[in-house]
């Protein structure tokens, strides 16, 4: 593989790591965050100053970086996440806001708009990425197979029966959003570490937007679903990045492309492609069975 | 100077207020958050930029609000048709139309960035000279302009749900759309106004803040944040709390502005409310939007 | 009154003017059986709203095993050894039967979220012990064969023996069913009185808080009952008494044909 592939699949790898912090959130505890990119731009831009004025290892700067993303999204989930869950995805918003103006507004450390572009460089960044996906892909499996899945999707389906059970909810969903925005640290750490630049423009509401996209795609509940449609959906427009529409490569319109395909499966399948499915070998051979049953039948009922 | 500052910030308010309404409006009856608004204020104030260049010499800008606002309506009937027509008839739970709402946000913006570059296009000039003198005070007739149209429309709004009987059913609807259905009320048709109300509001707010700021794909989007900011401090669903919380936060930008520079202002407005909203979750309205038991 | 499980005195309940609940004064002593019965929009339901803290009263003060209760919220009325049902069956639907009666015991789950992920072997045995758990409360209410189902897609009945299930599993001090017996023909109302008389004699001093229609549930099951009509208590005795009350009889019994 040449170099711009393996740079192709990095990226689709980021996005699977973004796509899990929403995931966590979203999937498991039922919140929808619109800020998760300023989380990747709170831990990238500590990680790599704090790295190149101190001149401390990377592995260092980059903990207290997650850190700080971590104690972040404790100040914000504090006030908000006693409040109805429309709140907190308002106020996630507005925290992206608020951190970009930040990252402009500290042209000094940052270098403003233009970005910052004094990252190490980093060996074997392939197999860190690579590697470091699979576990966060991992973390997520066992997280939603252990007591706190449990524990979350029963308070997503229902907060007042959770409560009734014991669950300290207002707890449990800090605790959640903690994780997922150190997860979502982890992929502007590696995100830095890959393109060596970062912009305030990378990390916008946009990022936050399409991660909760890329999510919803694969299912409203379904961890494999998520990993498939954030890697897919990432990587399939650069591969059509040659053809053009209206004098523009098609990459340019791979947004609009999936919002609109969003509304085709909300009209027409209200659960996201795999549902609550998880997919696997069974779940392909029973879609193979029904496609050829259904040849079979000669155009039969639609389900 | 005190004063000077005092009647921008009110002016800035009026605008805060109008796109916090839009927004406050939808969620009062449906209880999702709008975020499609950001991207229709975007798109209005494009549609009407390209209407008011399109003459020799432009019309009245009353006329370019009037007609931007028609389009924003037609706009928002051609969403709910494409959106949230099959939410409704598949009574799927208000999530749906969350993120339909959302997609909608960045389907808009996306196509208007390919299609238009980041940079801002700028509004011909509307008035020959740019402020009056009122005693002592430089007044920006572009300001009073706005703070005009905007406070007569507010008002209107304001009439319009709280004295007509039209506005009873919207306030019935808002309440319980099922037992509004048992008194008789077609709540898909108040659902259908309320999106109409929206797309105007959205057209009016367009035109407006892309005379101010100059129109951008993004426009919508940041300034949309501004008015969820202010219905959040009004308390979410209240109608009154977003107006008189969007004017107290145009001021207070405005004097922060003045006093530090307009880069801080997100950081500042940002913090006040999240201070806010630890003190007082409720809002200023009072009046907390609960999730049903 | 050490004996008491849950007492309550002048429990008021208001709704932006409308009492859905005035003075309510019971005593449920440990180990009783207790109904609660009177027509739809008596307050029944907000009774057992206020208990489980889901609703903090208007006024009246609240004990729970002969603590004061009226500062807790639900989470602690819950770790306190309060159980219930809800009369709109609230399944999680995104997890299956088994795990839906696992919920109640994870909150008390030992193992850190690093053992969890981790599968680190404290994490395997709670698991192993929830499950095992979980399985034999199944079992108990004879829903073993559908633990792999979700939880929503069974049927009704099914539905609710679920939720007896999952509010048994904590072994709760205090037992609330809302209505437990709807949707339910008499044959299986029967049923579910000597499953409910089973259940007294497994778990020592457990109490039991019923709401119910049903009259044949109610007077076979219950030691003592509490009449409502529009938020007040009209007769509280034994099933004995009440079926001779004539404020009973002409608020309730003879409205409703039984």
């Amino acid at each position: 593989m040449n170099s711009y592939q393996l740079g192709l699949i990095m990226n689709s790898c980021i996005s699977v790591i973004q796509v899990m912090g929403v995931f966590i959130i979203t999937s498991l505890a039922g919140m929808f965050s619109l800020g998760q990119a300023s989380f990747m731009a709170i831990s990238a831009y500590f990680t790599f100053i704090l790295a190149r004025s101190l001149d401390l290892p990377i592995i260092l700067t980059a903990i207290v970086g997650l850190g700080i993303s971590a104690l972040c999204a404790f100040i914000i989930a504090i006030p908000t996440l006693k409040l109805r869950k429309d709140y907190f995805a308002l106020i996630t918003m507005g925290f992206g806001e608020m951190i970009s103006a930040i990252v402009v507004m500290c042209e000094k450390y940052t270098n403003g708009s233009i970005g910052y572009s004094r990252i190490p460089k980093v060996e074997h960044i392939f197999w860190l990425i690579l590697a470091i996906t699979a576990f966060v892909v991992y973390f997520a499996w066992a997280l939603k197979r252990s007591r706190f899945g449990r524990m979350c999707i029963a308070l997503k389906t229902d907060e007042t029966a959770a409560k009734s059970f014991g669950i300290d909810t207002y707890r449990l969903k800090i605790k959640v959003f903690i994780i997922a925005s150190c997860i979502s640290g982890l992929a502007g750490i590696l995100y830095g570490l890959k393109n060596r630049v970062i912009t305030p423009d990378g990390f916008s509401w946009n990022l936050s937007a399409e991660m909760q996209i890329f999510l919803f795609f694969g299912g409203t509940n379904s961890l494999t679903g998520a990993v498939l449609s954030a890697f897919l959906l990432k990587l399939l427009p650069e591969m059509f990045r040659s053809l053009e529409l209206f004098g523009q490569s098609l990459q340019v319109y791979r947004t609009a492309f999936y919002c609109v395909l969003i509304l085709l499966v909300i009209n027409f399948r209200p659960n996201g492609i795999l549902g609550e499915k998880e997919f696997s070998i069974t779940t392909v051979r029973r879609w193979v069975s029904r496609l050829l049953g259904r040849k079979k039948a000669e155009g039969g009922q639609d389900d | 100077m005190l004063l000077q500052l005092l009647i921008n910030g009110i002016s800035l308010g009026a605008v805060y207020a109008l796109i916090a309404v839009g927004f406050a409006i939808v969620f009062s009856v449906l209880k999702f958050s709008n975020f499609a608004h950001g991207g229709m204020i975007s798109a209005c104030a494009f549609i009407g930029y390209f209407f008011q260049a399109s003459f020799e010499s432009p019309p009245p800008i009353i006329v370019t609000i009037a007609v931007t606002s028609a389009a924003g309506v037609l706009f928002a009937l051609f969403l709910d048709a494409i959106a949230y027509r099959s939410i409704r008839r598949h009574r799927s739970p208000s999530i749906y139309y969350f993120l339909a709402s959302l997609t909608i946000s960045i389907l808009i913006t996306s196509l208007l960035n390919i299609f238009f570059s980041k940079n801002a296009l700028a509004y011909p000039m509307l008035f020959s000279s740019t402020t009056f003198d009122l005693g002592s005070l430089k007044v920006s007739r572009m300001d009073m302009m706005i703070l005009a149209v905007s406070v007569v429309i507010l008002a209107a709004l304001m009439l319009l749900i709280n004295k007509t009987k039209i506005g009873l059913a919207v306030r019935a609807v808002a309440i319980n759309p099922d037992t509004s259905k048992l008194m008789g009320i077609d709540s898909g048709a108040i659902i259908v106004l309320i999106f109409s109300i929206a797309g105007f509001l959205a057209g009016v707010s367009g035109v407006l803040l892309g005379c101010k700021y100059g129109v951008y794909p993004d426009l919508g989007q940041t300034m949309m944040v501004k008015g969820f900011i202010a219905s959040l401090i009004g308390g979410l669903g209240s109608l009154g709390g977003a107006i008189a919380a969007a004017f107290i936060l145009g001021v207070i930008e405005m004097f922060w502005t003045f006093g530090f520079g307009a880069l801080s202002t997100p950081v500042m407005t940002f913090v006040l409310m999240l201070l806010f909203l630890f003190i007082r979750p409720q809002g200023i309205a009072g009046q907390f939007a609960k999730e049903k038991v | 009154m050490t004996d008491a499980i849950l007492s309550c005195s002048g429990i008021s309940m208001d709704f932006g003017g409308v009492k859905a609940v005035d003075d309510f004064n019971a005593v449920i002593g440990k180990g009783e059986t207790v109904g609660i019965i009177g027509p739809n929009g008596a307050g029944k339901t907000t009774i057992f709203n206020v208990f489980s803290r889901i609703y903090i009263q208007t006024a009246g003060t609240l004990a729970f095993n002969g603590e004061s209760v009226d500062h807790v919220d639900q989470v602690g009325m819950a770790r306190r050894g309060l159980s219930r049902t809800f009369q709109n069956i609230r399944l999680f639907s995104g997890l299956t039967v088994l795990d839906n009666v696992k919920v109640p015991l994870d909150y008390k789950g030992e193992y850190t979220m690093a053992e969890a992920v981790f599968h680190l072997p404290r994490r395997n045995r709670m698991e192993k012990a929830v499950a095992e758990k979980a399985m034999q409360t199944l079992e108990l209410l004879d829903l073993a064969k559908y633990a792999d189902s979700s939880a929503t897609a069974l049927p009704y009945g099914l539905q609710r023996r679920v939720e007896i299930a999952r509010a048994l599993v904590s072994e709760p001090k205090l037992l609330m069913l809302d209505e437990p017996a709807a949707g339910l023909n008499p044959e299986e109302v029967l049923q579910l009185v000597d499953f409910l008389k089973e259940i007294k004699s497994k778990f020592e001093g457990i109490a039991l808080l019923v709401i119910e229609h049903r009259m044949d549930l109610i007077m076979n099951l219950c030691e003592f009952l509490y009449v409502q009509n529009f938020g007040r208590t009209i007769a509280k005795g034994t099933p004995a008494e009440i079926q001779e009350d004539d404020a009973v009889l002409a608020a309730y019994l003879g409205e409703e044909n039984i």
